[in-house]
């Protein structure tokens, strides 16, 4: 089926081609008839140009000869006229009483013979008797002696005499003609021949139309010629070639041959001659070669254009049949083309009734039985070319479902919606629905296509395996079932549903997972129209994909739980171990600062003892240097050296205590905790703490008074905490509030002043609030900012180490992952916030590990 | 297709073909001249002139269409003649028929260039005209119209025509060497015929009247009237003194004899023009005069006026009749 791409296309290439070939063809055929009928022809033409060549250069030959030997005949015709008429004047015989009869004779003679310009008569004895000439005078009885003339001894000796000819002025022709009489008595007439008269004779000569006879003497000069200027010419002819050869051939053979020569006029001529014997005298007879030759090239013309004619008849012809020969074939040809460019409804219509139209047939035949193989095909691709499209749509239609399912993966509603609205379309199904497990049991969670009624109708229902419903045999086989019938069915009862529905052919596909039914696609048809295999496979298909959209959906969700608790252990976890750091770091801190403070004790103490002993060896030495003899300036020098000394050590003395306190207190504050980490009562925590705070405040300074008040709240509950470290941190709250009190008191000096230390706590659901406040000096605010930094104090040198409310923020914050906050109005109050969490979950650990 | 343009290629050279003959023949026209030493109303020179244009009609010269005529009826005037030789020679036609010795020699002053030809001219050589006969040079060439033995053959005829005659007057143009020489020959003739000749000239009228008159004082006289323009332009007064005087003449020309001349004998003026006709044809068709000889005539005639011989009281013996070519009667 290739060509149904461009047959068009095809027959106009195909066109253009053949039409050369097919030319060629034509041509070759014309050419051919033209080119043998040519050669027939030309064959015949020239062979016939050739005979009759020969045949017209016979006949030339001969007529020539014939017309010089004529032509000859009647030069000497003449001559032989004139000589008879002469002949008349020689019968008299010579006596006295003649002469005037002789002349009577002469002058008749004359008359009778226009060339004869002069006659005489000589006697017997060669003496001239008469004379009678047109020019000159008459001469009568002259006497002159010609006895030894040639004219008279050749005459007497052969009856006649033919003299040269002479030319008078150099001009004109003339020729002695002299006769004897029967009788020698008679005497000789001797005539004076004008040859300019022959001149009638040789021009009447008819040699073709523009041919020439001509007269030359034994000596080649010209005698008579047609155009008698020649002749008064004095033309010598011996320069012509045929002249000389004619002369010079032997006397009596007469040259038969007919040669082409040039005339005296420059044209080539045909030439042939005879001699007028007596005279000797030759006769040319001249054809021009182009007159000679002009039938024959007539002829050749009328043959050419026979030729010629035949020709164009041939090529007519030629061309008539070629084409009576090619037309066909050409018809052929484009038929063929048109069948192998696939156009098979026309046929070729040959109808020259030979070999040709019987193939014409044949291709008309085949072409008829390809249409009836194409019509078979063209209906079987179609069917395919329908069902190859089927799929495609069912694969198109599964692609774009599994696009918009995994686009909307997680919204397992949509993407079962879309899969049955799919399958329905596709497999041409009117309803359809989709069972879903819940829990332990399947519900028809999707449908289409179904009246409202239904769907309420079996919204609740749950569908127990069975064979009593389509899907419900589905779920008990978990394999396809497909009824045809719903009503011939005799296991389907479900005829309520069936009623509502409408339905009559049915199709469950379950959807298994790892085998087990997950759940039923059912579609259904209003009208008894069984499911094909192929939407059968579809709609599987679709199951499959419910089935995985499902399962996905479990598995993110159980996968989304699983991460929450993951992220949140990891965050517990990251923010234990902060707290455990903090601890470590702060055991660490603490172990660092007890062994400092232990080892410092040592020199601290060398320190202090030394300082007490040189005390007194001064107030030794004082004493020693008071007994000795000293002046006055001595003594006084003695004084307040020992005096300086003395001073000094007791500060070195008093430093040394201050530096032993230090040390006493960092020993106090890194000293280990209790370790554990327990529930306590809140409430009971703070109240001993308030209680142990206010007596070692009471002990430390005589006077102390101050007035604590508790607001605890009952449901404070317990905590569960390091119960030593959170008492240190509140002991060190309460007693900075002391000492605030306490200043406050002193500044105010008498007045209305109450110092007062109040103590809460309150439950905060899953942490708990301590506030401890006090009304003393309050905090400046650039105080507030710094106050929980290690080692700043407000407090006097040697009061406060600056160690107690960083180390309680960080107890507070750090091990009980709990929060202090401070509020204070400087010269009012300071308030202190403690929150600690009171689950165990966000303790770090002890640093009870020394 | 090929069939359409071979048939156009063969009407077309058919077409062409006529058109190329016809082409051949627009030739260009050709101008002759003609010098004639007579009237336009002389009767004989017109046949002889109409004979020239005939033959030159047959020979396929047509004026108007390749032929245009120039001529001049020059008189015998010679300053006439001279002139008109003149303005023929400025014309430059082809070719130029100049009748007689007394057109010749002036045409061939004028011009030495434009082809002459002379239908009747006694003697060429002894004119100058020509360098010979047979190739007479230059651009003249012609026919003569006799020889001068004829001279004597004259005296001949009036000896036998009218034996009586003793005395011969010569009427001859004194101006043309022929002329001169014509009477020369007939005077070396004249004794042994026992003739006495004496010259008349022609020259006008009133000297041959004169002449005449003065020649038949004496008794027994006759005429010979040698061939000239100006005996020709005469011709008449010199039949009518012959017939008046009683003389026996005898002329060139048969005209004279037609005209009431006893006897003439010598060549067919006309036949002259003819063949001069064809001398012209071929100088036309390119020959030169140089080359084309100059012709005698071939034939010469006898004619006899019976009627005049009557007249005259003459008996023609049987033998000249006998040889007579024409007899008038």
């Amino acid at each position: 089926m290739t060509d149904r791409v461009a047959p068009g296309q095809a027959t106009v290439s195909d066109a253009a081609v053949p039409q050369k070939s097919g030319s060629r063809l034509f041509m070759k055929y014309a050419g051919l008839f033209v080119a043998v009928v040519c050669v027939a022809l030309m064959t015949n033409g020239l062979f016939e140009i050739w005979v009759s060549y020969r045949e017209h250069r016979d006949t030339l030959i001969q007529i020539q000869h014939e017309q010089a030997e004529a032509a000859a005949a009647k030069i000497g015709q003449f001559i032989k006229e004139i000589e008879s008429q002469v002949g008349w004047t020689t019968q008299l015989l010579w006596s006295a009483g003649t002469i005037e009869q002789r002349r009577f004779d002469a002058l008749r003679l004359l008359r009778q013979v226009p060339a004869i310009t002069e006659l005489a008569q000589v006697d017997s004895g060669g003496k001239e008797q008469l004379r009678v000439s047109r020019l000159a005078m008459d001469v009568v009885g002259g006497g002159l002696d010609l006895s030894k003339t040639s004219k008279f001894t050749e005459a007497v000796k052969n009856k006649v005499f033919y003299g040269p000819v002479y030319f008078r002025r150099a001009s004109e022709p003339y020729m002695t003609l002299a006769l004897a009489g029967t009788r020698r008595a008679a005497g000789v007439s001797i005539a004076e021949v004008n040859l300019k008269l022959i001149w009638d004779v040789v021009s009447k000569i008819k040699v073709g139309q523009h041919g020439d006879a001509y007269v030359v003497d034994r000596r080649g000069r010209l005698i008579a010629h047609p155009d008698i200027s020649l002749v008064l010419r004095n033309t010598d002819m011996m320069q012509l070639a045929q002249v000389q050869a004619a002369l010079h051939s032997k006397a009596g053979v007469a040259g038969h041959d007919v040669d082409t020569a040039t005339d005296i006029q420059g044209r080539r001529v045909l030439t042939a001659f005879a001699p007028v014997a007596p005279l000797g005298w030759t006769v040319f007879v001249e054809l021009p070669v182009n007159e000679a030759y002009q039938p024959l090239i007539a002829s050749m013309q009328r043959t050419a254009m026979v030729l010629l004619a035949a020709l164009c008849l041939a090529a007519l012809a030629g061309i008539f049949l070629a084409r009576r020969m090619v037309v066909p074939i050409q018809a052929l040809r484009a038929g063929a083309a048109r069948i192998g460019g696939g156009d098979l409804s026309q046929r070729i219509s040959v109808k020259t009734g030979d070999e040709l139209e019987a193939l014409a047939d044949q291709f008309n035949d085949m072409a008829g039985r390809l249409q009836e193989s194409y019509a078979d095909l063209e209906k079987k691709v179609d069917l395919r070319t329908q069902e190859l499209t089927e799929s495609l749509q069912q694969q198109t239609a599964t692609a774009d479902v599994l696009k918009v399912i995994s686009r909307s993966t997680f919204d397992l509603k949509t993407v079962l919606n879309t899969l049955l609205h799919s399958a329905a379309r596709l497999c041409d199904a009117d309803q359809g629905t989709i069972t879903q497990r819940k829990g332990d049991t399947y519900y028809r969670s999707v449908s289409y296509g179904f009246p409202a009624a239904f769907a309420d109708f079996v919204k609740d229902r749950p569908v127990e395996p069975g064979r009593n419903t389509g899907t419900g045999r589905a779920l008990l086989e978990g394999k396809v079932i497909h009824i045809p019938d719903v009503q011939a069915d005799p296991d389907y009862t479900w005829k309520e549903a069936q009623q509502l529905g409408g339905f009559r052919t049915m199709l469950s596909v379950p959807m298994l997972r790892e085998g087990v039914p997950v759940g039923v696609l059912t579609l259904t048809r209003k009208e008894v129209r069984p499911f094909t295999d192929k939407q059968i496979e579809l709609v599987s298909t679709f199951a499959d994909q419910a089935a995985i959209a499902i399962e996905n959906v479990r598995l993110f969700d159980s996968v989304e739980a699983r991460t929450r608790e993951l992220v949140k252990s990891l965050e517990d976890l990251r923010a234990t171990q902060d707290r455990l750091v903090q601890t470590e770091k702060l055991a660490s801190l603490g172990q660092l600062t007890a062994g400092i403070a232990h080892e410092i004790k040592n020199p601290l103490n060398f320190v202090n003892n030394f300082s007490a002993v040189s005390v007194e060896l001064i107030n030794e030495l004082r004493d020693a240097l008071a007994g000795a003899n000293l002046d006055s300036k001595q003594q006084a020098e003695v004084a307040d050296i020992t005096a300086m000394l003395h001073g000094n050590l007791d500060k070195v003395v008093q430093h040394g205590k201050r530096a032993d306190s230090i040390v006493k207190n960092m020993l106090l504050h890194s000293r280990q905790g209790s370790g554990e980490h327990r529930p306590v009562d809140i409430n009971f925590l703070v109240e001993e703490s308030l209680n142990l705070a206010y007596h070692g405040a009471r002990a430390e300074r005589q006077g102390f008074n101050i007035s604590l008040e508790r607001s605890f709240d009952p449901t404070a509950g317990e905590v569960d905490l390091f119960p030593q470290e959170i008492t240190r941190v509140l002991l060190n709250l309460i007693a900075n509030g002391f000492y605030a009190a306490i200043r406050r008191k002193a500044e105010a000096n008498g007045s209305d002043y109450e110092p007062k230390l109040a103590a809460a706590t309150k439950n905060l659901g899953d942490s708990v609030e301590i506030r401890i406040r006090d009304n003393g000096t309050g905090i400046p605010p650039e105080v507030k900012e710094k106050m929980f930094n290690p080692f700043f104090t407000t407090k006097p040198a040697g009061e406060g180490t600056g160690l107690g409310l960083s180390i309680s923020h960080d107890v507070i914050v750090k091990q009980h992952a709990g929060s202090i906050e401070v509020v204070s109005q400087p010269g009012e109050f300071t308030e202190f916030k403690i929150i600690l969490p009171r689950s165990a979950a966000s303790l770090g650990k002890s640093g009870a590990q020394t | 297709m090929k069939r359409r343009e071979f048939i156009t290629l063969i009407g077309g050279t058919a077409a062409t073909w006529p058109l190329a003959a016809r082409a051949q023949e627009r030739e260009r026209v050709r101008r002759i001249g003609l010098l004639i030493p007579a009237r336009a109303d002389d009767a004989v020179f017109q046949t002889r002139v109409g004979a020239f244009l005939q033959k030159l009609q047959q020979m396929g010269w047509t004026i108007g269409r390749n032929l245009r005529i120039d001529t001049r009826w020059a008189t015998t005037n010679a300053a006439e003649i001279r002139r008109h030789a003149a303005e023929l020679a400025a014309l430059a036609p082809d070719v130029i028929l100049a009748s007689g010795a007394s057109t010749v020699g002036p045409m061939l002053h004028a011009t030495r260039t434009v082809p002459i030809v002379f239908p009747i001219v006694g003697d060429p050589v002894g004119a100058g005209f020509i360098d010979s006969l047979a190739r007479p040079g230059g651009n003249a060439t012609g026919f003569m119209n006799f020889e001068y033995g004829m001279g004597g053959k004259w005296l001949e005829l009036i000896k036998q025509i009218a034996p009586a005659v003793t005395r011969a007057a010569v009427l001859r143009n004194p101006a043309t060497p022929t002329g001169i020489a014509q009477f020369g020959v007939i005077q070396a003739v004249a004794p042994s015929l026992g003739v006495v000749v004496s010259p008349v000239n022609v020259r006008d009228a009133g000297e041959i009247e004169r002449g005449v008159r003065a020649f038949v004082r004496a008794g027994k006289g006759g005429l010979i009237v040698t061939p000239s323009a100006l005996a020709g332009r005469h011709r008449d007064l010199i039949i009518t003194l012959a017939a008046r005087h009683k003389l026996p003449a005898v002329y060139i020309e048969r005209s004279y004899a037609a005209a009431g001349g006893l006897i003439s004998y010598g060549p067919d003026f006309i036949d002259q023009f003819r063949r001069a006709a064809g001398y012209v044809d071929r100088i036309l068709k390119g020959e030169k005069p140089a080359d084309l000889p100059v012709q005698a005539p071939t034939k010469y005639e006898l004619v006899i006026n019976l009627k005049t011989a009557n007249a005259l009281g003459l008996t023609v013996p049987a033998a000249l009749l006998a040889r007579a070519d024409e007899v008038i009667e």
